[in-house]
């Protein structure tokens, strides 16, 4: 190769290096070019993304009603980009499952994430009259029941490494132990919340993860049974799902909560029940 | 003062020297090693607490690669072409308007403990050669810690082959000689001057008119090597002060091996190929020609070191004041790919042979002490001559692990509020793009190996499964690129570092029928 076509080579790629390589880190940290057509008018904007994050594979994402994007199976996750510095309406449909909702705030450079608890459309419960499962299940309430500590302020249900659940009355207090497990809807401002607290206007019994997945609980009220979502951002979804004359019950006094196997059983007085929060087509 | 008589133009170590001089080099044995890990050190820390920094970093870098690759994958494209130009020119008809009649080729061929297959193989390959073969002089150079076998060798290829050209000798080279150090360099340095007294002078050969071919015992000639290089040679101004570099191409044995070994063997042969396309870049590398002239100048090869192919350059270029250069040739020798008998024992090979050719940055302080020592060569070559190695060594231990491992850690190590970024979520997305855009040039590199592998073996012609995993080998590129690149690179530079001075490892040749 000649010299002086390997040094218009050279000069060809360094002037490409020089020239698309701020525009690539632009890209990257969020900016977006507007008017690019009219070189004379260009401006660019900084803008923020969304991350639905963990919403299973076939979920269709819609920003402000318009879609962005779907979930395959391998990608069980969604980031749509270059939002404008707003409030966004965050939409996930997925077969099966109630759509979600939420108004999201996006800011500069940077992403929200939100972590959609879908409920399925239809839920239902059944009762367990197996004496081998109602056995076993029976040794997974009493475990349970052991690890529970009841203190002056109320009793503490779920108490690991990472978190902590305390149960008084009407009131669920939820504290992350550490600032780098606390999820994003509790930090603003490179700050974050290390402790949350919902109430409902019932008094309530129990709770468990929604699906092994730590930012939804089901807790067992007084007359119903709720899924929660934890983010409270754009208002908290709290979706009673069941109540307890679905169980032909006067109510849920004295019930609790197990979560067996990736499955949620609901133990009332020595009747045990499962809990099915799969859409009925899995 | 000639440079040639100073202590500092055969040094091999630190140790070597005296005083601040001991100091001197010690230090810039230190330099490449540093220049790795601080790259490393860099990445790493600024991962954790300049995560933003990092990332752009690592965006910028995987960028500039990209274009490298562009860059570098012309050559190497340009190269291939000329070279199967080069394969199919009519050297005789070329060389036949020169006056070479009086032109001599010695070939040396060093060996320790390979089998007489090899070593009547790489002769033979002589023999068949379209060249006047009553002008073509032997050297069977076997070590006498080969002990019998060796010796039983080399004299039965030299009587073998002693009358097919104009002379074959085999010269058993002492061990033990005080400041040597057993390997190729002292073995071919002692044939070369037996050889210049046995032979050359015996003949009366003006050594203006000898070319040397020093050779790896496994090296195979195609069929116009000595026509392709006494044309270069006689075309060349001033050839004694030039040295002719062919591209090796490690064919031999290659559908012994496994992909892995033949990935390793033809990432070199397509780097030595760029290099022939950069020839103000471009060191000799094992199998090389150089006039006796010139060796005989500077009294050979060095003894002391184990890289002595690049390092008969520097000698020649230091000698020279700077007025010495390679001439890249664009014709293939074949030789042996890396297959010890096992696939560990293959990897363990492998391992050990890119970390004997990525010792070669024991050159980089030797180039530097010639830099500060000799005054008689240009600035501008000696910038050019510290930089491009430099760049090179550095290059070869840290790129692959930059793109392809170090790029996640701000990712990794950036902490809760960088994983909030816009930029964290487009770290791994523009990265990927990048280098699949990248990797395209892998299709490219595996048309061009394809063209070049034997297309039978054993006489027959290639299964399909052969030809679908010489071209589907290519993928595991990523994974070799940082294996046989960036850790025996490391390696090495960090034993330089460290005064840990690698000896001579021999690399088995073994073909499945040994």
């Amino acid at each position: 190769m000649s010299k002086k076509r390997r040094m218009i080579m050279l000069v060809i790629l360094i002037l490409i290096f020089f020239s698309a390589g701020p525009v690539l880190l632009l890209f990257a940290s969020g900016y977006s070019f507007k008017d690019v057509v009219s070189l004379t008018k260009i401006s660019i904007l900084r803008t923020g993304g969304v991350y639905v994050a963990s919403i299973g594979s076939n979920s269709s994402i819609f920003v402000d009603n318009k879609p962005s994007g779907d979930s395959s199976f391998l990608d069980r996750s969604v980031l749509a980009q270059g939002l404008s510095i707003k409030q966004h309406l965050i939409k996930v449909e997925r077969p099966g499952f109630r759509a979600w909702e939420k108004k999201v705030t996006v800011s500069p450079n940077k992403v929200t994430e939100v972590r959609p608890v879908l409920i399925p459309e239809k839920v239902l419960f059944m009762r367990i009259r197996d004496g081998a499962t109602i056995e076993t299940l029976s040794k997974a309430f009493l475990k349970k029941k052991d690890l529970i500590i009841a203190t002056s302020t109320g009793r503490t249900i779920i108490d690991d490494s990472k978190i902590s659940i305390l149960l008084s009355k009407d009131t669920i207090k939820i504290t992350w132990k550490n600032v780098e497990d606390t999820p994003q809807y509790m930090c603003s401002l490179n700050n974050c919340e290390k402790t949350l607290e919902i109430s409902l206007e019932e008094p309530i019994l129990d709770v468990e993860w929604y699906k092994d997945d730590t930012d939804g609980l089901v807790a067992v009220g007084r007359n119903h049974i709720f899924i929660l979502e934890l983010d409270a951002r754009g208002g908290r979804i709290i979706t009673p799902v069941f109540a307890s004359g679905d169980f032909k019950l006067e109510n849920f006094d004295n019930s609790s909560l197990v979560s067996y196997k990736g499955e949620i059983y609901l133990k009332k007085s020595s009747a045990l029940y499962k809990l099915n929060f799969e859409p009925l087509s899995v | 003062m000639d440079y040639r008589k100073t202590p500092y133009f055969k040094v091999g170590k630190s140790s070597e020297l005296v005083s601040r001089d001991r100091l001197l080099y010690k230090c810039l044995e230190i330099i490449p090693g540093f220049l790795s890990w601080a790259t490393i050190a860099f990445i790493i820390l600024f991962s954790w607490f300049k995560p933003v920094f990092a990332a752009y970093f690592v965006i910028l870098f995987d960028f500039y690669w990209l274009l490298k690759t562009v860059y570098l994958s012309s050559h190497n494209f340009h190269n291939w072409r000329r070279i199967k130009y080069n394969l199919s020119v009519d050297w005789t008809e070329k060389v036949s308007h020169l006056k070479y009649e009086g032109l001599y080729h010695l070939v040396i061929f060093p060996f320790f403990d390979e089998s007489l297959e090899v070593v009547t193989g790489s002769v033979e390959s002589i023999k068949k050669a379209n060249y006047n073969l009553k002008k073509i002089l032997i050297v069977l150079a076997y070590e006498e810690r080969g002990g019998e076998k060796a010796k039983k060798i080399g004299k039965s290829v030299s009587q073998k082959f002693k009358d097919d050209f104009a002379g074959v000798v085999a010269i058993k080279h002492p061990q033990n000689i005080l400041g040597e150090l057993a390997g190729k360099g002292s073995n071919i340095s002692y044939a070369a001057e037996e050889a210049r007294k046995s032979l050359v002078d015996v003949k009366k050969i003006s050594y203006e008119n000898v070319i040397v071919s020093a050779f790896d015992i496994d090296t195979v000639v195609y069929k116009d090597y000595f026509m392709c290089l006494t044309w270069y040679f006689l075309t060349t101004e001033n050839p004694e002060k030039a040295s002719f570099q062919p591209v090796p191409v490690y064919i031999n044995n290659i559908w012994q091996t496994n992909p892995i070994s033949r990935i390793a063997a033809f990432s070199n042969t397509f780097w030595q190929m760029i290099q022939q396309e950069r020839p103000e870049k471009l060191v000799t590398f094992s199998s090389h020609a150089v006039s006796l002239k010139a060796l005989v100048d500077i009294g050979y090869w060095q003894t002391n070191i184990v890289s002595e192919d690049s390092r008969i350059f520097w000698n020649l270029f230091f000698a020279n004041d700077g007025n010495y250069r390679v001439i890249p040739m664009a014709y293939p020798v074949s030789m042996d790919a890396n297959f010890a008998g096992t696939f560990w024992k293959t990897m363990k090979s492998i391992y050990k042979q890119h970390r004997r050719w990525m010792w070669g940055a024991e050159n980089v302080p030797y180039i530097l002490l010639g830099c500060i020592k000799n005054k008689k060569v240009s600035f501008g070559k000696k910038i050019r001559a510290v930089l491009v190695q430099l760049e090179g060594y550095w290059s070869a231990a840290t790129n692959p692990l930059i793109i392809f491992l170090l790029g996640w850690l701000p990712l990794v190590l950036g902490g809760k509020f960088f994983k909030e970024t816009v930029l964290s979520y487009n770290l791994p997305v523009v990265t990927r793009n990048l280098m699949i855009i990248a990797m395209f040039g892998l299709v490219a590199l595996a048309i061009m190996s394809y063209s070049l592998l034997p297309k039978s073996i054993d006489g027959k012609p290639i299964e399909k499964k052969h030809k679908f995993m010489a071209i589907a080998q290519w993928v595991i590129v990523p994974i070799t690129i940082i294996m046989f690149g960036s850790i025996p690179a490391l390696d090495a530079q960090t034993r330089l570092m460290l005064g840990r001075y690698m000896g001579f490892w021999v690399t088995p040749k073994y073909r499945k029928h040994d």
